[in-house]
């Protein structure tokens, strides 16, 4: 087996037997496998997960405030607070591997439904990342100096204008860095579903040493180049890029910022 | 503690015990008599297969020669002997019944067969009493032993010389606590044991000498190694202990209380040894002209008598 051979298995995977394919779904995506699986999982976990924390983080900051509702709103409100830090703090609290097997069996349990891995393996990652999407983009807006927002109250901007003006672009600056983190982080951990048999890239190496006179070594430092490569890549070509937000830091002092983003990054 | 951090941890709080005794009184409600839901395994997993003319079967893949992938394929004695199951089934189903795979690896096949997920599972599955507390098994339809593979440089091991030494295990196998029951009924010092996250690895660290010894089912072990281009045996860079140390009997696991799936699932072994299929596909996989010959010995299914 050449190298190139294997990387091209490292790549698409093994194919699923025909008896695998189940023909409700999409044959693409039962098909795939090896490292284009990994990158499709985390490519569609982020995208399920950012606007999932954004909704979370929404309901965490939103829900609650405004002192002139009713006693039923408070309570609704304080309710849906309640829901969605509950649901950061469980998924945040749970170990990766716990929340993937509590994913791929409480669906069949509760309602009789059988997904195949793929899908169930997006849930359970869009999940991780909307949980920590959440507090990334809630450290991003506590870290909007307070100051800033009463000034601009004082020059008569409506709450809109205040937010997209003022909230928004300071507080994404000082979160990119913290989403390429998240971004890193869930491609690599994807390596967790090799457990439950979804053929990415960790479970394709280790079919493929289970099969076939290779260098175990050489199979080992090809996955782990694999996992490597995407994730520096991207770290360092986009973090520069942020340097916008790394400025902003500057320009406010690192000691107040950094306390909120060792808050977040803590848990990254 | 302050009020605040109270208020705070009380919605996680809640949100967990829900999680927790949401599952455990479904776990009450499969276990239960109940017959009402018609899907749940109680119910009869044969009568579901009749009904939905598919048979869901959880399939290992990182296991040779019983299932793994040649040039791409997946292939292997438990592969095959699915097949041939599922085949046979349709005679008892009454209909046609097409197999569905779903992979399971060693930590999840004994939980999806107990939850439903798959109706039965083949993947080298040892039967032992502790996994027949929660799974029940068909007849035996693949025998093995284990033994424990060592490097031969340094000459021709018994098994008494792995006391105290390092050995390591596959992961979720059930060599662990067998290796421990043999060594101590025997008054020897327990090996110190090893886990491994899978058998290339245990042998890749035991050509390096990280481990004096590594076991699990010889057979597993024994392709596992020729397949890394390691020649086993006597004459061989590894070779695997004379004495074995357990049996091991493979068995399709099922649901626990199904006893008419599992009947018939026992009586398409019958109809396959019967047939002489079964012999087919053994010496497919274990037969003379295999990679690695295991010879039946006196081991053989018993079919019931009809009538």
């Amino acid at each position: 087996m050449t190298l190139w051979e294997l990387f091209r298995v490292l790549w698409v995977g093994y194919p699923a037997p025909p008896e695998m394919m189940d023909p409700a779904f999409p044959v693409f995506f039962q098909r795939i496998g090896g490292l284009s699986l990994t990158l499709v999982i985390t490519v569609m976990s982020l995208g399920i997960g950012f606007p999932l924390g954004c909704l979370l983080a929404l309901c965490r900051r939103e829900a609650g405030e405004g002192g002139r509702r009713s006693f039923v709103g408070r309570l609704v409100s304080r309710g849906i607070r309640s829901a969605a830090s509950g649901f950061v703090e469980v998924v945040r609290g749970l170990p990766i591997m716990l929340l993937v097997l509590l994913v791929f069996h409480l669906p069949y349990r509760v309602a009789q439904w059988r997904a195949p891995g793929i899908i169930l393996a997006v849930t359970a990652f869009s999940f991780y990342a909307g949980a920590y999407f959440a507090e990334v983009i809630r450290s991003g807006f506590r870290a909007v100096p307070q100051g800033l927002i009463g000034s601009g109250q004082v020059l008569g901007l409506r709450p809109m204008q205040i937010f997209m003006k003022i909230e928004l672009p300071l507080a994404l600056r000082a979160m990119l860095p913290d989403f390429i983190n998240l971004a890193v982080t869930v491609f690599k951990d994807t390596s967790t579903l090799a457990v439950v048999a979804v053929a990415e890239l960790t479970y394709t190496g280790r079919q493929l040493l289970m099969s076939q006179p290779l260098n175990y070594g050489l199979v080992l430092l090809l996955v782990l180049f694999l996992y490597w490569a995407p994730a520096c890549l991207v770290s360092s070509m986009l973090v520069p890029r942020c340097d916008g937000g790394v400025k902003f830091r500057n320009f406010l002092g690192w000691r107040m910022l950094s306390r909120n983003r060792v808050k977040a990054s803590a848990n990254v | 503690m302050s009020v605040q951090s109270m208020m705070k941890i009380t919605p996680i709080m809640s949100v967990a015990l829900v999680f927790l005794f949401g599952s455990c009184s479904m776990g009450h409600r499969e276990s239960g008599p109940q017959p009402s839901a018609e899907s749940k395994p109680s119910a009869g997993t044969l009568e579901i297969v009749k009904r939905e003319g598919r048979v869901i079967v959880g399939i290992g893949q990182e296991a040779a020669p019983y299932g793994y992938r040649q040039k791409g394929e997946l292939v292997g004695f438990d592969v095959d002997i699915a097949r041939a199951v599922a085949k046979k089934l349709q005679a008892y189903a009454e209909r046609p019944v097409v197999l569905e795979f779903r992979a399971v690896t060693d930590e999840t096949r004994i939980g999806w067969v107990q939850s439903g997920e798959v109706h039965m599972a083949l993947c080298h599955i040892n039967i032992t009493r502790r996994r027949d507390a929660r799974i029940d098994f068909t007849v035996p339809y693949g025998w093995d032993g284990k033994g424990i593979l060592y490097r031969t440089v340094d000459g021709k091991r018994a098994l008494s010389w792995f006391a105290g030494k390092t050995v390591g295990f596959k992961r979720a196998s059930s060599s662990e606590g067998e290796i421990q029951d043999y060594f101590s009924a025997q008054g020897w010092e327990l090996p110190r044991l090893k886990q491994f996250d899978n058998h290339a690895a245990g042998i890749q660290a035991l050509i390096d000498g990280q481990i004096d010894g590594f076991t699990d089912d010889s057979s597993i072990v024994i392709n596992t190694a020729m397949l890394a281009g390691r020649k086993v045996g006597p004459d061989g860079e590894l070779a695997i202990t004379d004495t074995l140390y357990a049996n091991a009997q493979y068995g399709i696991g099922v649901s626990e209380n199904n006893s008419r799936w599992r009947d018939t699932l026992n009586y398409c072994l019958h109809d396959l040894w019967e047939s002489g299929e079964f012999m087919a596909i053994y010496n497919k996989w274990f037969g003379p002209r295999s990679m690695c010959p295991l010879p039946l010995g006196s081991n053989r299914m018993e079919p019931f008598v009809k009538g």
